[in-house]
C-alpha cells in the first residue's frame, strides 16, 4: 500500500502508529441512507482546511472519522451522533456498518472528549468503495 | 448548494457577528458543530455548522446573538437550541472559504430558515466534560455596567459579599483547617467583570493533611452556588421542615460533600445532612444580599467557574429572580423564629443607610422596641411605583435624618427583621 496523497503534501506524520485493519467492524454516519463516493471523500481532498492548522488536525482532515463498533462504546456513539442529528437535521440519521478489506488502508486510534472510540481512517492511494464490506445501513434516530 | 437564498437579504457586518474571542467546541463531530464565543464588543454569540458546498468551496454558519440570560438558560439546559432560535430577533448566516475566512454575513429570520436545517426540540446544549477551578467570576450585566464601568459602592460590596460567601464555604468544612482566603483580580469587560480567586492554608503546617488536593472542594462550591441559583428556591420545603426528604439535586450536593471528606481523608461528620441544610441556610442570606444589589446601575449579575478563558455559568440573577430568592428566605424566616407580623400598618422612626432606588429595597436603623438603647438594622421595603428620587426616603439617605414611615414589621422579639413600608400614606 502507498499513502502519497496523506503524506505528500504536508510534514505531518499522519500515519504513526495506524496500521491495517481488517478484523474489526466499523461504524461512519451518512448524510443519507446509502452510501455514496462522497461518504469516504477526506475533507483534506475536497480542499477544506482546519481552524488550527497544527498535525492533530491536519490529520484529522486528511483521515476520514468513523468509530470502532462494540457494545460498550455503542451508546456513547450514538449520544454524539444523536446530539449532531439533533444540532443540525441535515448531517444525517442513519449510519454504515462496515469492514475494510485488505489494502483500503490504516486506522489509527484517535479518542476524542466523549467519544473513546473514535478512529481515523487513512485510505490508501488506491482505495475504491469496493474496499469495504457493507455490513448494514442502520437508522439511529 | 444549499437551500438558503442568501442573497435576498440584507448583509450584516462581519464585527458584529465574527467570533473573535472565549471560543469554545459545545459539541465536535469531525467539525465543531455547536460553539460559543464573544464578537468584538463582547457579545455572547452561538454558532452552528450547517453546511459545506464542494462546488463553490465555501461553508455557512449560523449565528445568533445572545444576552447572558439566553446564554445562562441554554448551559443550563433550560432552553434548547432550537428555542433560542425562535425567539431570537438577530440571526445571522455566515459563509466562509474553506480556509475559514469569513466572507460574509447575511440577516436572517427564523422563518426563512428551510425545515431541514432547523434543529430538533431535543437540541440541548450537549453534555460537557467539565473541570472545576477555584476562581469565579461576578458579571455585572446592563446600565453603567455597558459601558465597562460601576459604582466604586456597588464593586465594594459585591466584592465583600462574594468573598465572604466563597470564604465560608471553606469554612464550613469542618475537620478540615484551612484558613480560607479570597484574593481580587483584575477588572475585566464583558460588561463589568469581578474576578475572584480562592485559596486556602492548612492551619497546621507541621501535620499537613496531604489528602487536601485530592478532595473535590472547587466543584462542590461549583455545584452549591449553582443549587443555590437554580434548586433552593423550589427546595423551599426542605428547609422549612427538617424531615422533608433531599430533593435529587440537594442529595447531588451531598453526595459532592460527601466526596470532599472521603477524597479529601477527613474524618465525615455524622450529621452531614444537618450541616449541609444548615450551611445552605446561613449562605443563602449572604446570596440574597447579592441579590438586592441589582437595580439602579446594572440589570443582572452572572456568577460564573472559570479556568483558562472558558467561563462556566452557575447563577444568573436578574430582578424576577432576586424577588423570588427574597420571598422564598422569609418564607424559611418566618417559619424558623416566630415571627411576629404587624397586621397593620403603624408608625416607625427610621434612619435609612442603604436603599436600592431601582428595586426600592434597602435597610434602616429602628431602635428596638424594649431596650430603645439598641437599634435593629431591619431591611426595608418600600411599596408604590413613583419614583424615590426627592422624597424623605432619599433625604434620609443621603443626609442621615430620622423620619417617620408607616409600616408593616415583621420582628423577632425585641428585633425588627423587616419593614415594608408603605409610600401612599408617609409622603
Amino acid at each position: 500500500m502507498t499513502f502519497e496523497k496523506i503524506t505528500n503534501d504536508s510534514e505531518c506524520d499522519c500515519l504513526n502508529k495506524s496500521s491495517e485493519n481488517t478484523t474489526n467492524e466499523f461504524i461512519r454516519k451518512l448524510g443519507k441512507p446509502l452510501l455514496e463516493d462522497k461518504d469516504f471523500v477526506s475533507y483534506w481532498e475536497r480542499n477544506k482546511r482546519p481552524l488550527i492548522d497544527d498535525c492533530k488536525n491536519i490529520c484529522s482532515f486528511k483521515g476520514i472519522s468513523m468509530n470502532l463498533y462494540k457494545n460498550e462504546y455503542e451508546e456513547q456513539i450514538l449520544n454524539k451522533y444523536k446530539t449532531t442529528m439533533n444540532i443540525n437535521p441535515k448531517k444525517g440519521s442513519h449510519y454504515l456498518k462496515f469492514k475494510l478489506l485488505q489494502g483500503a488502508g490504516n486506522v489509527k486510534h484517535t479518542p476524542e472528549e466523549n467519544d473513546t472510540s473514535h478512529h481515523d481512517f487513512f485510505k490508501s492511494d488506491d482505495f475504491k468503495l469496493e474496499n469495504i464490506t457493507v455490513l448494514e445501513i442502520v437508522k439511529f434516530a | 448548494m444549499n437551500n438558503f437564498n442568501l442573497q435576498g437579504n440584507n448583509l450584516a457586518k462581519l464585527d458584529f457577528v465574527k467570533i473573535i474571542d472565549n471560543y469554545k467546541i459545545l459539541h465536535f463531530d469531525e467539525l465543531p458543530i455547536l460553539y460559543v464565543g464573544t464578537n468584538k464588543f463582547g457579545n455572547k454569540i452561538i454558532g452552528s455548522h450547517l453546511e459545506d458546498d464542494d462546488d463553490i468551496q465555501k461553508s455557512i454558519n449560523i449565528h445568533t446573538i445572545l444576552s447572558n440570560k439566553e446564554f445562562y438558560n441554554f448551559m443550563q439546559n433550560k432552553v434548547s437550541y432550537l428555542e433560542l432560535l425562535k425567539t431570537s430577533t438577530s440571526i445571522f448566516i455566515v459563509e466562509n472559504d474553506y480556509n475559514n475566512i469569513d466572507l460574509k454575513a447575511y440577516e436572517f429570520e427564523f422563518a426563512s430558515i428551510p425545515v431541514e436545517y432547523l434543529p430538533t426540540e431535543n437540541s440541548f446544549c450537549p453534555t460537557l466534560i467539565r473541570e472545576s477551578s477555584f476562581n469565579f467570576s461576578v458579571i455585572l450585566k446592563g446600565k453603567l455596567a455597558d459601558i465597562s464601568k460601576a459604582v466604586a459602592e456597588d464593586v465594594s460590596k459585591i466584592q465583600n459579599l462574594f468573598t465572604d460567601f466563597l470564604e465560608d464555604r471553606i469554612r464550613s468544612l469542618k475537620g478540615f483547617n484551612l484558613f480560607p482566603k479570597a484574593l481580587l483580580q483584575p477588572y475585566a469587560d464583558g460588561s463589568f467583570k469581578i474576578n475572584f480567586e480562592l485559596s486556602y492554608n492548612q492551619k497546621n503546617n507541621k501535620n499537613s493533611n496531604f489528602f487536601i488536593e485530592a478532595a473535590p472542594i472547587d466543584s462542590y462550591i461549583a455545584e452549591y452556588i449553582n443549587y443555590l441559583s437554580e434548586n433552593f428556591s423550589n427546595d423551599n420545603s426542605i428547609f422549612l421542615d427538617d424531615n422533608v426528604d433531599f430533593s435529587e439535586k440537594l442529595k447531588s450536593l451531598e453526595i459532592k460533600l460527601n466526596e470532599v471528606y472521603e477524597k479529601g481523608a477527613v474524618a465525615k461528620p455524622n450529621d452531614l445532612k444537618k450541616i449541609l441544610r444548615e450551611d445552605i441556610l446561613k449562605s443563602a442570606n449572604k446570596f440574597e444580599q447579592i441579590t438586592e444589589q441589582i437595580g439602579d446601575n446594572f440589570d443582572s449579575i452572572s456568577i460564573s467557574n472559570n479556568i483558562d478563558k472558558d467561563d462556566y455559568p452557575l447563577a444568573f440573577i436578574d430582578a424576577d429572580f432576586s424577588s423570588k430568592f427574597q420571598n422564598s428566605i422569609e418564607k424559611i424566616e418566618v417559619s424558623k423564629s416566630n415571627m411576629i407580623r404587624d397586621e397593620d400598618f403603624k408608625d416607625y422612626n427610621i434612619c435609612i443607610y442603604h436603599l436600592n432606588t431601582d428595586s426600592r429595597i434597602g435597610n434602616a436603623y429602628i431602635r428596638n422596641l424594649e431596650k430603645t438603647n439598641e437599634m435593629s438594622k431591619p431591611k426595608i421595603i418600600i411599596n408604590g411605583d413613583d419614583g424615590l428620587d426627592h422624597t424623605k426616603y432619599t433625604e434620609s439617605l443621603y443626609l442621615n435624618q430620622w423620619i417617620d414611615v408607616k409600616a408593616k414589621a415583621k420582628r423577632v422579639g425585641d428585633k425588627f427583621k423587616l419593614l415594608e413600608i408603605s409610600i401612599e400614606s408617609s409622603k
